[in-house]
């Protein structure tokens, strides 16, 4: 790939050449493009690569045919069940997260006092990783942890309630890391609505209910698919939490401690890359299938009949 | 409460207040049914203010509003049937046309078949039935402004609110929209309050006039009315009365009697719109269509400046002169310091001097009513030399006809 950009002085004979510089930038070709180049080394060399290394490996299995290591991996329920482990925890936990938020998000779209403190504090637990959240849950959901103390001194339970080392730890872990950015992207959807169309519904006789229902929501739902996917690849691959404040054996062994320990426990690159191949086209699929809803959905309420 | 055939609505008191700001106050008026009224002023002046109180959607903060001897002004939007039309149109994009028209037809829960025959009635009425099944990112801006009155008349509202429904159209879709919309309110007998700062669409539009300025009215009554007899300086302004004089009043004036004006080391005579003492500023204005030409080597041209009986004569320059096809748009300079605007059949040429006349009956003298800090001279009074007269600029500042005034750009001819 050697494009020169040519800056060359249309001189005499010159018409031919500007006249292809000018048919080429018409089709999106000139010297822009050359802003693009950091993005595609980025892509190329720290996803792409990786990747496909990554997939010619998991074809690659220590012994037996290229799928050998697939075939180990579905026949083998302990390694299978993960898949369905982690869309217990990762389904949920998105939906909740996009649910949770477009009330919140709605109710905050327009300008308020005190809008950027809330904000922030909604935020604050992206900027504390998983890990810290993870020890904060420890200490605060455990059985000496405040909330249980609170609700035994409430007489509302005898025993501690057990929310940690279990799926409620992971859970919890889960909604509270991925609703910050569940909550900013709905929060900019809802922004992007022109709020004069709200005015407008009630003006037609809509109440709120059908405002919502007949206007911000469908105006809405490519957003909340959107963000849905982005939590649910973000609540896919836990790894940390399912550790820490989970039951990293049982109920919450999710795919990616499975994969950590074919690559790290066993040492066997190519099943741990098989494993996460699986783990991509899991992802892939849920994606595929929240796109093709969405684009039902809208055509839904979009559709000539009125 | 949807019923079109009320009597009266009545606003009492409406103010509303934002903050410290105060958008609008002590607005009273009686609307009979049928009725267009256009609310105008420059913008911010309170007339958005007042529809959205009027359409429940932004609360009162004094006073009420009634609908034949029920006050409704506590109902939210939904509750009114008032029809409304944004200035943006806020149609809903991810319907057709035909779904935006029967939107509030199906909030009202109609029987489909009615439903289906209304908003194909309404599209009809605004032309739009080859359109029907596209949506409103596919419509040009013109019949998208179509689609937004489709929608609500539909519905057959009380009450009909249009926000400066032509403001962004071009001039030439503005003024078919303009006819059209004159013709809807014929045809279906509407009753519509439209809020725009055009005065000419105003004037041509509405049955009576709401002026309004810093959420206070200045003046209402018919198109006539304000026209011949503008209650201010700034209706005044607002009525094209382009010319507008700060000047002293050299003795007591009536309303209606002729009273002398000198300032800028001119003398002027003018009818007095209000009552004048003596030593009194005052605000004289005079339309430029009201400016008589009397040169051009006529038997009309008179030797020297003088007050003769029904007008001023004076000596002026003419400085800027623009064709603007049936007539000639041209700014003299009388002095110095005083340009004045005028419009003439006649050719007059650039740094040529010229005899003109300001009719008596035609140049009003207003009382300097207005408190002060809010009126946006153009240079302040200075003592001595220029005396009391400055030429006002309506152009300048955050007053009222912003654009009306002289144009800077346009004066490039200087003899």
């Amino acid at each position: 790939m050697s494009i020169r950009t040519p800056v060359r002085p249309s001189g005499p004979g010159g018409p031919e050449a500007g006249g292809l510089r000018h048919r080429l930038a018409e089709r999106g070709i000139d010297r822009q493009l050359w802003l693009l180049a950091p993005a595609i080394v980025f892509v190329v060399l720290l996803f792409l690569y990786p990747f496909f290394y990554g997939l010619q490996l998991s074809f690659q299995p220590n012994d037996g045919g290229p799928l050998a290591d697939y075939d180990r991996f579905f026949s083998d329920a302990y390694q299978r069940d993960t898949i369905a482990t982690t869309l217990g925890l990762s389904l949920p936990a998105a939906l909740l997260n996009v649910l949770a938020s477009v009330p919140l998000a709605y109710r905050m779209r327009g300008r308020f006092r005190g809008k950027r403190l809330v904000t922030t504090v909604l935020v604050v637990p992206i900027t504390l990783g998983t890990v810290l959240t993870a020890e904060g849950l420890l200490n605060y959901l455990g059985p000496a942890g405040w909330f249980n103390r609170v609700l035994i001194e409430l007489h509302l339970v005898d025993e501690p309630v057990t929310l940690i080392h279990n799926y409620w730890g992971v859970f919890l872990s889960i909604v509270i890391t991925g609703f910050p950015f569940a909550f900013l992207l709905i929060l900019s959807y809802l922004s992007g609505i022109d709020p004069s169309l709200e005015r407008a519904a009630a003006t037609l006789g809509a109440g709120w209910w059908q405002r919502f229902r007949r206007i911000t929501l469908p105006l809405l739902a490519p957003g909340l698919a959107t963000t849905f996917c982005l939590t649910f690849v973000l609540a896919f691959s836990v790894f940390p939490s399912a550790i820490l404040v989970g039951n990293p054996a049982g109920s919450t062994r999710v795919i990616s401690i499975a994969a950590y320990q074919a690559a790290y426990e066993q040492y066997d690159y190519p099943y741990a890359s098989a494993i996460a191949m699986v783990m991509g086209l899991v992802e892939l699929a849920v994606i595929a299938l929240v796109l093709l809803w969405r684009t039902t959905l809208f055509k839904g309420s979009t559709g000539g009949k009125g | 409460m949807s019923s079109g055939g009320f009597r009266a609505l009545e606003l009492r008191g409406v103010g509303r207040r934002f903050g410290r700001h105060t958008a609008l106050q002590g607005l009273d008026l009686s609307i009979r049914r049928g009725e267009f009224i256009a609310l105008l002023g420059p913008s911010g002046c309170g007339k958005s203010t007042a529809l959205n109180c009027l359409a429940g959607l932004v609360p009162l903060t004094w006073g009420s509003i009634w609908l034949d001897g029920n006050r409704f002004d506590q109902l939210p939007p939904e509750k009114r049937g008032f029809g409304m039309v944004f200035q943006n149109y806020a149609l809903f994009p991810h319907l057709t046309v035909r779904g935006n028209v029967s939107f509030g037809l199906r909030m009202r829960k109609l029987p489909k078949a009615e439903i289906r025959s209304r908003a194909q009635e309404a599209i009809r009425t605004v032309r739009l039935l080859d359109q029907a099944d596209k949506l409103p990112g596919q419509l040009s801006g013109g019949q998208q402004q179509r689609v937004a009155i489709a929608r609500s008349i539909a519905l057959e509202p009380s009450v009909m609110l249009m926000d400066e429904p032509l403001s962004n159209l071009d001039a030439k879709l503005r003024l078919e929209m303009r006819t059209e919309i004159r013709q809807m309110h014929q045809a279906l007998g509407l009753t519509t309050v439209y809020v725009t700062h055009d005065q000419e669409e105003a004037l041509s539009l509405a049955d009576r006039l709401v002026v309004l300025r810093d959420g206070r009215v200045q003046q209402i009554g018919t198109p006539e009315d304000l026209h011949r007899r503008p209650a201010t300086w700034h209706v005044a302004d607002f009525m094209g009365f382009r010319n507008l004089f700060r000047l002293t009043a050299t003795g007591d004036a009536e309303h209606g009697q002729r009273v002398a004006l000198s300032g800028e080391g001119l003398e002027f005579d003018a009818t007095a719109a209000g009552t004048l003492r003596r030593g009194e500023t005052v605000v004289a204005g005079v339309r430029p269509e009201d400016v008589q030409v009397l040169s051009g080597g006529g038997p009309d041209a008179p030797a020297t400046a003088a007050r003769e009986d029904g007008r001023t004569v004076l000596d002026a320059r003419a400085q800027v002169v623009e064709f603007t096809g049936r007539e000639f748009a041209v700014q003299v300079r009388i002095g110095d310091e005083v340009a004045l605007h005028l419009r003439t059949p006649q050719r007059l040429v650039a740094g040529e001097p010229v005899w003109i006349g300001l009719p008596v009956s035609r140049m009003l003298a207003f009382p300097q009513e207005v408190e002060p800090g809010s009126v946006p001279w153009v240079g302040a009074p200075t003592a001595g030399g220029t005396g009391t007269g400055s030429p006002i600029d309506p152009g300048a500042g955050p007053g009222p006809g912003s654009g009306a005034g002289a144009r800077p750009g346009s004066e490039a001819v200087s003899p």
